[in-house]
């Protein structure tokens, strides 16, 4: 189901005639680096080689949804995103990102 | 504005130590000079998010351009999105520069409070795993997803002409029109050459193996910090976890290696910028350039 029907839909409730409001799906969220030269991978696994681009602390991430990987200092969720600044896309893990993304990918 | 002054004060810092490094045209390549610092003790302390004050940071979006850019992308996408038949597709609400829970610096944590609560975790990563144990995720539309960056790995919305890199793509570009055509990844590949040559610095290089004698005598065997913060952690923070951690931190402490760390590679980084200037007014120039068609675009719509 899309989610823009999701939201659309999931926006009021009417529930036993009280009025309850869902939270609405997020397309994205906007984050960041909180490392530097952080590795933008092409998979999201440390051992993939394919290193697609750096995040850097003063770079700006948009998080797209999040997928288990190899395990980073105990996370094993790594996110799918886009360094706005570079334009690059591609996998980190979660413990080099901030911004909370709820959607899998 | 606090960024521009204590980038402002350490560079005034670094000259009154004698550091000039000047450097123009052909120099660009040659090997980088090790910076003069000031005394350990008189360089100012470390904290969460420090690698956001570094002097390459100046050729970046402040946390304010990012906020006027990720809203007024937020229009132009969602156009997009309409355009390619998402009509009900809203953009997110531009989120708050987050809690840098590390120095942002190849060192890593620097503060008491988080290595006793959380050693290596990040804070924000497990409250993100509770919630999804509590249920709160949502599977991705990838036709949406397509859409939004244009990568085939989720398909391609039938019968739609999706613009290169996606609905994102487009307005990045968008927001990029009439700009130089900056090198995005300098800055990048210059914070990364500046990191090089910091962990290889003859004083970092020391202080780091004062920090691995002082480890020792806690009892953890470790060369440098990355291997201790980098080895394989259990998925929430243990007692284990949180004594080495604030035993790391403790150590930073006593042998001031964050600020020789950073005062090092903030001169790696004013060495570069300066045999980079040209490129790197080029960046700037296009940052100024994205927060001014953002603001048209807020203005004006997409």
């Amino acid at each position: 189901m899309r989610k823009a029907k999701i939201f659309a839909g999931a926006a009021v409730l009417a529930l036993g005639g009280s009025l309850a409001v869902a939270a609405p799906a997020v397309a994205y969220v906007d984050g960041g680096y909180s490392g530097s030269n952080v590795r933008i991978r092409q998979t999201p696994n440390t051992s993939d080689t394919r290193v697609l681009g750096l995040g850097q602390t003063s770079h700006t991430a948009r998080l797209w949804c999040f997928t288990p990987g190899s395990t980073v200092s105990g996370d094993p969720w790594w996110d799918y995103h886009t360094n706005r600044n570079t334009g690059k896309v591609g996998y980190s893990s979660e413990t080099l990102l901030w911004g909370n993304i709820q959607t899998e990918c | 504005m606090k960024q521009h002054q204590w980038v402002a004060g350490l560079a005034a810092l670094l000259l009154l130590a004698g550091c000039g490094d000047e450097a123009s045209g052909d120099a660009a390549n040659e090997p980088l000079v090790p910076p003069s610092l000031a005394p350990a003790s008189a360089l100012p302390e470390v904290s969460d998010g420090a690698a956001l004050e570094l002097p390459l940071a100046a050729y970046r979006h402040s946390a304010e351009q990012a906020t006027v850019i990720s809203r007024a992308e937020g229009l132009i996408i969602q156009q997009c999105m309409r355009r390619l038949g998402f009509a009900t597709w809203q953009p997110p609400a531009p989120a708050r520069q987050g809690r840098l829970w590390t120095s942002g610096l190849d060192l890593g944590i620097v503060d008491m409070e988080q290595a006793t609560r959380y050693g290596y975790h990040s804070p924000e990563s497990i409250a993100a795993d509770a919630e999804r144990r509590g249920g709160a995720t949502r599977k991705a539309d990838h036709a949406e997803l397509a859409a939004l960056t244009g990568d085939d790995e989720f398909g391609v919305p039938p019968g739609k002409d999706v613009p290169a890199g996606g609905c994102s793509g487009e307005a990045a570009r968008k927001l990029r029109e009439g700009g130089p055509d900056a090198d995005v990844e300098l800055d990048g590949r210059l914070s990364e050459q500046a990191g090089k040559a910091t962990a290889a610095d003859e004083r970092v290089v020391t202080v780091v193996a004062a920090w691995s004698e002082c480890m020792a005598a806690a009892g953890h065997r470790y060369r440098t910090p990355a291997e201790a913060a980098g080895q394989e952690w259990a998925p929430t923070p243990t007692a284990a976890e949180r004594a080495i951690a604030t035993a790391d931190v403790r150590c930073k402490e006593q042998t001031r290696l964050p600020q020789i760390w950073f005062g090092v590679q903030a001169g790696y980084e004013n060495q570069l910028i300066a045999r980079n200037r040209e490129a790197l007014d080029e960046v700037r120039a296009q940052v100024e350039n994205e927060v001014e068609r953002a603001g048209q675009v807020l203005a004006n719509g997409a």
